[in-house]
């Protein structure tokens, strides 16, 4: 055997072994965003998709350009180019750019394929991935959703219940094994609410309502985020409190928060998905 | 090393270090932080007495921006752990209401209220009114600390009442252990500003400031 | 016009008055400044911010770049050629091209290519080490969760100093010192098509940097280097400043752009077709068609903030009728673009790097090629990938992910020309070569996390992290800034005639290649737990994995500090003369003329140029017992 044969059959092998451990690994170990809500696990499966395609492709690509370096300085014998691997050949080249874009399109096929239709989705595993029409994520569930509205503003976000009285809360508590249909609006400047572990994250868009379904799958307390830079408390318009609890916990929560809203509620302005500024307040 | 080797490395010598003094300085550059606590015990009380100006010109002369609303004399405060701030902050400065009409509750102080004097409330027959909410629209700023819950409205003064010139607003909230809380206005009172949101809204030592709790 | 000596006439007030250029352009700036600020005065009174209108600074900052250029010398021809004064003579000619040489020929307007790419090289430089130093301190504040040396403000402002510069610096990096160096020799040219809008094109740079480190004096800007409204609307003047220096530079890019591709189409040697032209040069014409098409669109919607910060005219703010989606769009749709001309030039020069080292012929020319101008092509249509959480209607989004996807095809085609190129080669892994492989790989790192925000589902969970700070920084960082010190080793000897310690430059290539997968493995792992970007305060959950980032980032700041003093060392210092002109013997048109390069190139235009990479048919090649080449001893080890 040829020093050459025994260098393209060692990297082979190693390439082998480098794919049984990488899609082992990325099998196991706990991917962000995890399990949490319907979207969170469909991100994850997603990235879990996208890291077994991608990961043959990367180590392929190095250990090719590895093995093509060390053709040389491993295989003094080896003989010099010829002709044909000289200046391209047009075979070689074809064949890489059919592949890649095969698997690009293939890739992009499937994306959009589930991202519209759910049932397609779930048939390959990727159930919870798909849009509704019209909102920047998630699809609604069977059963009653829950609305809640996010309003951002610098620096803070608040939440409205619509189906509590319209109370409004400065934490985030949802019930679980629901279908929330998140309303997310801004007061102000471009934010984006980001909760983490739920997977759901949009931009907050002053005079702009942005939609986002997602179903409550684990209790637990969560993080929220500001996912877009909106000025000089952007780092710290963060919450570690944001709660999901049982049905009956979620019950008793809306009582205290009623209670404890009672004195602003006569306050408060209608509920709408937008908020216009009162006239007037434009600055001169 | 030859005279123009020397020179060379002289000159990026002081350009780094001119450069490193300089960006230093711009981080570096809070003010001193004020509180200092009445009790040393093992949950310590700490004074805070605080001014809001419509333009703080009129208290701080030399100020950078003497047009712009701000709290006086300082929005860097220092408590010890796990104190109770006393607040009092005399507000001098009219409405112009709240953009979240939700903050116009009083929310994280103790017994979730807030008490407001029209007469200084350290002198002789002042009565105060307990509240737990204002109305929205007579909102001049809010004294909030998100991370920690506690959100007060203050009142603005009324403009058809000349003797209404100060509304002093007292209240209570306690501070954990450790950490860096930041604390704002909501009020959008950034005046001349896009819907009041900017100057004084977004600069540290007007509508914004630190609570920093170390001991 | 060729390298005859000049017999030089007394110094004339025009060539004092150009001698003492740098000066009266700082004059001219301050003047400018107040004149601008005074035009400001009248035309907007003073508003909220207490010590002058938006208005007043901004044309103030106009009035100052238009002031230094004035002093400079810029508007003395076309002025001349208004009012009807005589072209410039021989002589000026001479003076305007620097024939006298010296070292002051460097320190004013100059309109030798060659004497531009230098400057260049300086300038971009100095841009990569104030945004290091930025980069610095960042990672020193993120050593604590919460804000500890720097307020909340003066973070964010670092921030967005850290950024703009770093995007000065990326939009010319390779394109501006060895673009303008190196094309005209490449194709046989005497210059560039307009050699004082190139002038210009650089001396742009400089006071739009100072322009924009001066808004640490007026309160800084919050808003990073995309500049989003609203909030930039509601931005102290701090944000003039970045309006004005990027316009500047934006201005910058376009001309450079419409500038080479007029010298790439017009300017080759006689009978050299586009399809011989080497793939670094195909690189930077890719390259300037984007800069030419993209810029214009920033200067526009800079324009509009102008406009709305200094008279309300609400393009971006939804209650006065506009939206924020139009800045984000139209941001984008330059932005993105703009990626590729960071990332285009770095693909053509480290192609024309590898066969020099590999001593073989680039394998696949037409693919390589095909696929910059393929990437060029898409790079216009991915933009909304930006905007994928921002609300955009959902039907959209499947193209975008289609696109974006699809750009990794063209983008793959580097891969393989450079395994086709290594294939069965004699390589020799000197230090431009080690960099050329480090950017094989982070680019691979780049690429491959960006596969995961392209698709929608995971961009949900990653947009705005700290995933994608370290994807783009895999990409510009570990990519162009690779790719462009690498070229700093490989064509500093035909530059200036200095060789780099090839011990220490291995030394330093492991060092920051290392120490910069260390700091961004440690971010792309940050981001997908779901740090945001551009915080101050996180969660100190993410505090290990947030100091692991900061040790590795300082080591990588050394590791740029010993390429500094390698550079410093080898050039100024203790100066490594290189014994031959051709160091790498490379069949590059450049390395075949003589050392130092007349200022016209050459005296008699070249004929009957075809590819450089003829390395099968090198004779010191085949004359070697093993097949190696053979390279001046003390310069390959």
């Amino acid at each position: 055997m040829s020093a050459t044969r025994r260098l393209a059959y060692t990297l082979g092998a190693i390439w082998v072994v480098l794919l049984v451990i990488g899609s082992v690994l990325i099998a196991v170990l706990p991917m962000p965003p995890g399990t949490s809500s319907n979207v969170a696990g469909s991100i994850t499966d997603t990235t879990r998709l996208l890291a077994w395609a991608a990961w043959p492709v990367f180590t392929l690509t190095i250990l090719a350009t590895i093995g093509a370096v060390m053709l040389h300085s491993r295989a003094p014998d080896a003989p010099p180019a010829s002709a044909r691997e000289l200046r391209g050949n047009a075979r070689m080249a074809s064949a890489w750019i059919g592949v890649t874009a095969a698997v690009v399109l293939a890739l992009a096929i499937i994306g959009t394929i589930t991202l519209n239709n759910d049932s397609v989705a779930e048939t390959l595993g990727l159930g919870g991935r798909a849009t509704g029409s019209g909102v920047t994520g998630g699809h609604a569930e069977e059963g009653p959703p829950l609305e809640v509205q996010v309003i951002a503003q610098q620096w803070q976000f608040t939440y409205r219940y619509p189906s509590l009285g319209g109370i409004e809360s400065p934490h985030l508590v949802l019930p679980v094994n629901t279908s929330v249909t998140f309303h997310i609006t801004s007061l102000d400047v471009v934010h984006s609410f980001w909760l983490i572990s739920l997977g759901v994250k949009a931009d907050a868009v002053p005079l702009h309502d942005n939609v986002f379904y997602a179903t409550t799958q684990l209790t637990g307390t969560y993080r929220v985020e500001c996912g877009e830079l909106c000025g000089l408390w952007h780092g710290s318009m963060s919450d570690n409190s944001a709660q999901v609890l049982s049905a009956s916990d979620f019950t008793a929560w809306g009582q205290q928060q009623t209670a404890l809203d009672a004195p602003i509620m006569k306050f408060l302005p209608p509920y709408s998905h937008t908020y216009e500024p009162a006239p007037g307040a434009y600055g001169s | 090393m030859n005279r123009r080797g020397a020179l060379t490395v002289l000159a990026f010598l002081a350009a780094g270090v001119l450069a490193g003094v300089f960006a230093v300085n711009y981080l570096h550059s809070s003010p001193a932080p004020t509180g200092s606590p009445t009790s040393a015990e093992a949950s310590p009380v700490v004074d805070i007495n605080l001014t809001t100006v419509a333009a703080i010109g009129t208290l701080r002369p030399a100020d950078d921006h003497p047009n712009w609303v701000g709290y006086f004399p300082t929005t860097y405060f220092k408590v010890p752990p796990n104190a109770t701030v006393h607040m009092t902050i005399d507000q001098q400065d009219g409405a112009s209401g709240l953009r979240n009409e939700y903050l116009g509750l009083v929310r994280g102080t103790v017994d979730n209220s807030m008490t407001v004097y029209t007469s200084d409330p350290s002198s002789a027959g002042a009565t105060g009114k307990t509240m737990q909410a204002i109305d929205p629209t007579t909102a001049a700023h809010t004294f909030s600390v998100p991370e920690l819950g506690v959100s007060v409205p203050l009142p603005g003064v009324d403009p058809n009442n000349p003797k209404n010139t100060d509304n002093f607003v007292v209240f209570s909230f306690k501070v954990p252990a450790s950490g860096i809380f930041h604390w704002q206005c909501f009020v959008p009172c950034g005046a001349g500003t896009l819907y009041g949101n900017g100057g004084p809204m977004q600069t540290l030592g007007y509508m914004d400031g630190q609570i920093e709790v170390g001991s | 016009m060729t390298s005859m000596a000049v017999t030089r006439p007394p110094r004339r007030l025009s060539e004092t008055l150009a001698q003492w250029g740098l000066v009266l352009g700082v004059v001219g700036a301050v003047a400018g400044f107040f004149v601008g600020a005074f035009i400001g005065r009248l035309l907007v009174a003073a508003d909220a911010n207490s010590n002058g209108s938006n208005a007043e600074l901004i044309i103030a900052y106009a009035g100052s770049a238009i002031g230094f250029l004035a002093g400079m010398g810029f508007f003395n021809y076309p002025l001349a050629r208004l009012i009807g004064l005589p072209r410039p003579t021989e002589a000026d000619e001479a003076f305007l091209y620097g024939e006298e040489g010296g070292w002051r020929r460097f320190f004013r307007l100059n309109v030798d290519h060659k004497v531009i790419g230098m400057q260049y090289v300086v300038v971009i430089i100095a841009f990569l080490f104030i945004g290091g130093l930025g980069a610095m301190f960042i990672r020193a504040e993120l050593l604590q969760p919460q804000p500890s040396f720097a307020s909340a403000e003066s973070y964010l402002t670092l921030v967005g100093l850290h950024s703009v510069i770093m995007i000065f610096m990326a939009s010319a990096a390779i394109i501006g010192p060895f673009g303008n160096y190196f094309v005209p020799i490449m194709i046989g040219a005497r210059g560039m098509a307009f050699p004082r809008l190139e002038a210009l094109t650089f001396w742009l740079l400089p006071p739009a940097a100072l322009i924009l480190l001066s808004s640490t004096f007026v309160g800084g800007f919050p808003t990073g280097w995309t500049g989003y409204a609203p909030l930039a609307d509601e931005a102290v003047r701090g944000m003039d400043a970045y309006l004005v220096a990027f316009t500047l530079i934006g201005l910058s890019i376009c001309l450079s752009g419409l500038n080479m591709v007029a010298t790439v189409i017009a300017r080759r040697a006689p009978g050299l077709r586009m399809t011989q032209l080497p793939v670094f040069v195909w690189g930077v014409f890719v390259t300037s068609w984007l800069g030419l098409l993209a810029a214009p669109v920033l200067a526009c919607v800079l324009f509009m903030e102008i406009l709305d910060r200094i008279g309300r005219a609400t393009f971006f703010v939804p209650a006065g009728g506009g939206t924020p989606y139009l800045w984000e769009n139209l941001f984008w749709v330059f932005g993105h673009p703009e990626v590729y001309i960071f990332i285009v030039p770095a693909f053509g020069l480290i192609m024309e790097m590898i066969p020099v080292f590999a001593r073989k012929p680039l394998w696949g020319y037409r693919v390589a090629v095909g696929g910059m101008i393929g990437v060029g092509i898409l790079s216009w249509f991915v933009w909304q990938h930006h905007l994928f959480v921002s609300g955009i209607a959902p039907s959209l989004r499947p193209f975008y992910m289609f696109s974006t996807e699809a750009i990794s095809v063209p983008t793959s085609v580097v891969y393989l020309v450079a395994i086709g190129t290594l294939w069965r080669s004699r390589a020799r892994f000197t230090v431009p070569m080690l960099f050329v492989m480090g950017f094989l790989f982070n680019f691979l790192i780049g690429g491959f996390s960006g596969v995961f925000l392209s698709d929608v589902p995971s961009d949900f969970a990653l947009h705005s992290s700290y995933f994608v700070q370290a994807h783009f920084h895999y990409t510009i960082m570990g990519a162009e800034v690779f790719a462009l010190i690498g070229a700093i080793t490989f064509w500093l000897p035909r530059m200036t005639g200095h060789v780099l310690n090839e011990r220490l430059g291995r030394i330093q290539f492991w060092w920051m290649f290392i120490t910069f997968n260390g700091t961004f493995l440690s971010l792309l792992a940050v981001g997908m737990l779901g740090m945001t970007r551009r915080v101050v305060s996180y969660d100190p959950n993410w505090q290990g994995l947030n100091i692991s980032a900061s040790l590795f980032a300082f080591g990588l700041g050394a590791s740029m500090l010993f390429f500094l003093v390698i550079l410093i060392k080898d050039t100024l210092i203790a100066p490594v003369r290189a014994r031959v002109v051709n160091v790498w013997e490379s069949l590059g048109h450049e390395w075949q003329l003589p050392q130092p390069i007349p200022v016209h190139n050459f005296a008699i235009l070249p004929t009957g140029w075809g590819l450089p990479y003829d390395y099968d048919r090198d004779e010191r090649r085949t004359a070697v017992p093993g097949g190696g080449m053979a390279l001046p001893e003390g310069v390959i080890e």
